[in-house]
């Protein structure tokens, strides 16, 4: 049913819990994955890590994709890298998600315990009401808990 | 990979679409899933006419509706040979009660539609399913059903007659 997932990461705990989930679950459907960083073009606020400049944003974005090159081995599924610079992450994953011909992108929750609204994070919420194709979002509890 | 999978509807026609998503998903798992309708009580509104349904005639007729949703549901899965365990509830806050559900059946997925009957804008996910994604223990499946083949559905005459059943 689903062949080729996309994995948007950025490093945060939840993102992590995205990947061992996305990773599971292509290793249990037969499918592949593409690993997704989406380094900001200005430089952003990270909740982790403050301001990143352009070398840490680099060096963030390698660890992210490394972190899910080194799973899919594991598991002994094929993986496809890939960066892309962009304003808005959540078009960014929209489009890499149609121009990589991904069915399914599987990404993480902020957390619990916040309110609602931000529960989510705002760029799963912009990839949900954009995305053509089922997304998966993964609670963090699932990878806390292991 | 995934054991329990709970599909909640709300009878919609992007709902049914995504139900039939989730039952052709649970067939590849091996899983079974639990389907899940909940009777959401609508303000009574406070004119006479309104006065005469009372709060249990509205229960009854909503849970009745929501019985025949995941009637519906449970008929599908049995023609794709999926288990199914249908389940009604009822509660001012379908998400909430999708969360409980899923901890109480002990689902470790949920399918569900971006958005329900409830939806009105076809860009934003819906608040009930924003609100399962917030509080819900497990991962949800976001089933975005392609808008323009759920339009085409609604639109298409019914079969011509001879043509499905002779093939």
């Amino acid at each position: 049913m689903f062949k080729r997932i996309l994995i948007p990461t950025d490093g945060t705990a939840a993102s992590m819990a995205a990947v061992d989930a996305a990773i599971d679950f292509a290793h249990a459907s037969g499918a592949e994955v593409v690993g997704l960083h989406v380094t900001p073009l200005r430089p952003l606020f990270s909740e982790v890590l403050g301001v990143l400049t352009a070398p840490e944003a680099e060096e963030t974005a390698r660890e992210c994709l490394a972190y899910v090159e080194r799973r899919a081995a594991q598991a002994g599924i094929g993986a496809t890298l890939s960066t892309r610079r962009a304003d808005s992450p959540a078009d960014a994953i929209v489009a890499a998600a149609r121009e990589l011909h991904c069915d399914l992108i599987v990404m993480g929750t902020r957390g619990r315990g916040q309110a609602s609204a931000l529960l989510l994070g705002s760029q799963t919420q912009g990839v949900l009401a954009h995305s053509a194709i089922p997304v998966m979002v993964v609670p963090r509890a699932r990878g806390a808990a292991h | 990979m995934y054991r329990r999978i709970l599909v909640p509807t709300d009878g919609s026609e992007i709902s049914s679409v995504a139900v039939e998503a989730a039952i052709a998903f649970a067939r590849i798992c091996g899983g079974d899933i639990v389907a899940l309708s909940i009777a959401q009580p609508e303000p009574v509104m406070l004119t006479a006419e309104g006065a005469l349904a009372s709060g249990e005639f509205q229960v009854d007729v909503l849970l009745e509706q929501a019985r025949r949703q995941v009637d519906r549901v449970a008929e599908a899965a049995a023609r794709a040979g999926v288990p199914c365990t249908p389940v009604t509830g009822y509660g001012y806050s379908p998400a909430d009660e999708i969360v409980e559900a899923a901890r109480r059946h002990g689902c470790d997925l949920v399918f569900m539609a971006s958005h329900g009957r409830r939806g009105l804008s076809r860009l934003i996910a819906g608040s009930v399913t924003q609100r399962v994604l917030a509080y819900a223990p497990v991962p949800v499946m976001v089933y975005r059903p392609h808008l323009a083949h759920a339009q085409e559905e609604q639109a298409r005459p019914p079969a011509p007659a001879g043509t499905g059943a002779a093939g």
